[in-house]
Order: C-alpha cells, then sequence, then structure tokens
C-alpha cells in the first residue's frame, strides 16, 4: 500500500535554501548541532521522497538514516554554486532510494486514488512563494504545457520511481509509448524551462 | 574513457536522474560521471530542474528511531531530535547540567562496582603495544573502550569497532575514540552479536563511520576477546 500521500493543490515552500545551505556548511565542519537543526528541517520531505519510491514505511525509514549518514560524511562536497541545497539533498535521497529497489520492492501497483491525482494538474501545482519560487513557478507553468501522458509518466518516473516497465503497466500503454512520452516530455520541459 | 557526444551524454543524463535508467545502465553512467565534468553539470542541471517534482509530496515526519539510529551509527551518545524540549533557557542549561553529573555519577558508581569486565581485548599493531582495550560487561549489555596507547592520525576518517560473530556478519559497536576512554552501552542486536563473537576488529572507514553498515574499509586490527 502507498503511504505517501500525493498533495492535492497546494505545496509547502521549500525550505529557505540559504539557512539549508549554511546548515550544510556547518556540517561539514563537523557541527552536529547544525546536523540535528538540518534533520529536523529536511527528514520529513526526504522521507515523502523515499516512501513515495520504497512505498513502506519500515525500508524507508532505514534508508533515511542512511541517507543521512551520507549528508553528514560529504557534506563537505556540496558545492555552494549550485545554491539549490534541496536539490542536492533531494537526490541523494532519490538516488540511494532507487538503488534500493532492484531487489527490494515488490510490485505494487499504484492505487486508483493515486493515479487520479496525476491526472489532475493542481497535483502538480508546485507553488513556491519563497525565494526559490521562480524556478517552481515556471516548473508548473511547463509541466503545464506538457500532454497529460507526458505529465504522468515524468511523475511517475520522478517521484514514485518507477521503471518504463511499470509506467506501461500502470497507464495500460505500450512500452515504446511510454518511452517516447518519457522522452518527448523532459525535451519539451527543457524547451520551455530555457525561454 | 571514451569520447561521448553531449546529446547522447545528456540523454544520459536526464534519464539518470528522473531514475528510468536502471541496472547496469546506471552503473555505467555513474562511472562515467565520477571522471566526466560535462556529464556531472548535465545532471546538475536535470535535478535542478526536476527537484520541483518533489515537492507534489506531502512531508513525512519520521519516527524517533530514525533520529537514534543515526546518531547510533554516526557514534555518538543519543539523544532527543526533532522533539523540543518543554525545557528552555537557562532551566535548560542546568537541567542539562544536572543530568550530566547524574550521567556521570551513575557510570563512575556503575565502574567502579562492576569490578572486572568480562573479557578484554586489546588491539595493538603487529608486534607493537596496545592502542585501545575494549572490555566487555555483557550482563549489562555494554562495552568499554580505552585509549591506551598513541591513535594514529588518519584525517577525515573514522576508526570504527566491529563485532564479529561466529557464522555472522559484522556488527558495529560505534566509533573509537581516540581520546577519552567511553562507557557505550549495547543494542540488543548488538549485544547479541557480542555475546556470539570470539575476536572484534577495528576497520578504518569514511569520516562517521562506515555508510553501508558492513565494513567498507581496511581492517586495521583484530583481537581475541580474553576472558
Amino acid at each position: 500500500m502507498f503511504e505517501a500521500q500525493s498533495r492535492p493543490l497546494t505545496a509547502s515552500a521549500e525550505p529557505e535554501s540559504e539557512a539549508v545551505e549554511a546548515l550544510l556548511r556547518r556540517c561539514a565542519a563537523h557541527d552536529r548541532k547544525a546536523f540535528e537543526e538540518l534533520y529536523r528541517i529536511a527528514a520529513p520531505r526526504l522521507l515523502a521522497c523515499l516512501l513515495a519510491i520504497l512505498r513502506k514505511r519500515d525500508l524507508a525509514e532505514e534508508a533515511l538514516q542512511d541517507v543521512m549518514v551520507r549528508v553528514w560524511q560529504r557534506a563537505g562536497q556540496y558545492d555552494g554554486y549550485r545554491g539549490r541545497p534541496m536539490a542536492w539533498l533531494v537526490s541523494i535521497a532519490r538516488y540511494h532510494a532507487i538503488d534500493q529497489l532492484r531487489s527490494r520492492r515488490p510490485l505494487v501497483a499504484l492505487d486508483d486514488g493515486l493515479a487520479a491525482t496525476l491526472d489532475d494538474a493542481g497535483a502538480l501545482a508546485v507553488i513556491d512563494a519563497a525565494e526559490s519560487g521562480r524556478t517552481h513557478l515556471a516548473l508548473e507553468r511547463c509541466l503545464g504545457l506538457l500532454s497529460p501522458e507526458q505529465r504522468r509518466c515524468l511523475v511517475l518516473a520522478y517521484s514514485h520511481g518507477c521503471s518504463h516497465e511499470e509506467i506501461a503497466s500502470t497507464l495500460a500503454s505500450p512500452l515504446g509509448t511510454v518511452k517516447s512520452w518519457v522522452r518527448r516530455g523532459l525535451t519539451a520541459l527543457r524547451r520551455c524551462l530555457e525561454t | 574513457m571514451r569520447y561521448m557526444e553531449p546529446e547522447l551524454l545528456d540523454r544520459l543524463a536526464r534519464e539518470y536522474v528522473l531514475g528510468t535508467l536502471r541496472g547496469a545502465a546506471r552503473r555505467r553512467f555513474e562511472a562515467v560521471c565520477r571522471d566526466n565534468e560535462a556529464a556531472r553539470r548535465s545532471v546538475r542541471e536535470w535535478e535542478d530542474r526536476l527537484v520541483g517534482l518533489s515537492l507534489v509530496l506531502e512531508p513525512v515526519p519520521p519516527s524517533a528511531a530514525v533520529w537514534t539510529g543515526i546518531r547510533r551509527r554516526l557514534g555518538s551518545p543519543a539523544r532527543g531530535a526533532g522533539v523540543p524540549s518543554p525545557v528552555s533557557g537557562g532551566w535548560r542549561f542546568a537541567v542539562a547540567a544536572m543530568l550530566a553529573l547524574a550521567v556521570a555519577g551513575l557510570s563512575w558508581m556503575y565502574v567502579t562496582r562492576t569490578g572486572d569486565p568480562a573479557a578484554i581485548a586489546r588491539l595493538a599493531p603487529e608486534g607493537g603495544p596496545a592502542i585501545w582495550n575494549v572490555e566487555t560487561y555483557p550482563d549489562r549489555g555494554r562495552v568499554r573502550i580505552v585509549v591506551t596507547g598513541e591513535v594514529p592520525v588518519q584525517a577525515g576518517r573514522s576508526y570504527e569497532l566491529w563485532a564479529l560473530p561466529e557464522g555472522g556478519a559484522p556488527v558495529s559497536l560505534g566509533l573509537m575514540p581516540t581520546g577519552r576512554a567511553e562507557m557505550r552501552r549495547l543494542s540488543d542486536a548488538q549485544r547479541s552479536a557480542l555475546g556470539l563473537s570470539r575476536q572484534v576488529a577495528v576497520s578504518l572507514e569514511p569520516a562517521g563511520g562506515s555508510p553501508t553498515g558492513a565494513p567498507t574499509g581496511p581492517v586495521l586490527y583484530v583481537a581475541a576477546l580474553a576472558t
């Protein structure tokens, strides 16, 4: 069963980038208090990512431990110029979860409720009033330009860790078609974000 | 590394970030990224483009056990996190200080009352003096680690202690102290692993300890638990 919930119409602001970045710098200097604070801010969001991909609470929490230990160890490798610390943190979490998937995820079908939210452009309203808002508003706008199929493919793959095969079975569409939706969706997304 | 066209690189990067690049292809691309700056840049750009998709998920507060586990793996005493203390300000400090004193006092009573440890392992380089003594107090589920020699400095690395249960995988007992002696409480899993061990080992790990839960670096010292 899915324990992760898609949020319907609103999305809370990304934790303030500057604050998270400052905490990462202090973690790089082995500041345990900063790590604790970072955990408080980032862990719920990272757990949401892990849970959406791993789909079992115990696996996701175990993975969260691995991820946070890695964050502590690699904080010195965070390149400040990226200015997007959540992208860095979310990537560490997502890649770890995807690596865990290979052997561990039983084939669990998406439940109807979740699949339905994928149709709703509102589910993708990644509205962000914070300083990171510009990019997310742009992402929302650009996702809106994709076909519903392309959009669903990207969300299933990115947020739920679905392989091409799993997307094909979820959307009851041929594998080749799914691959082409993914490819065209990403291409269109980039073109739109660059304008 | 063979030359890769920018377009192919970008196609792999976006499928990597999206998560649809799987298995051996995923591993191969990670290897490419290790020494290809263009590949890494492409990955970063796609991460930034797509991270907003993670915000459609409702944050999920982790259970308290997650933080406890993290602290244990980083080799520090467990302490509460995520739960704001009802005590604040000066009181908080005073209470913490009193607790610390109480704990120190209890530890001292404990050390002086338990007498001899059940077993001692002396971890030493071949032919050299011991660097650490690991003393086990299995009845109480504790180990005490005493620094008895000079700990070789390894910048950016940590020494990690492992129980070596017979017929099982090594189980971490936390990081080795480099200064003062430490008395450490064991989890049930650590306790039972140590109960099945005739030896303990120390490996060299990335700072903060093994990222995998198993030894990843060279095993530097192994010692028998002598009773």
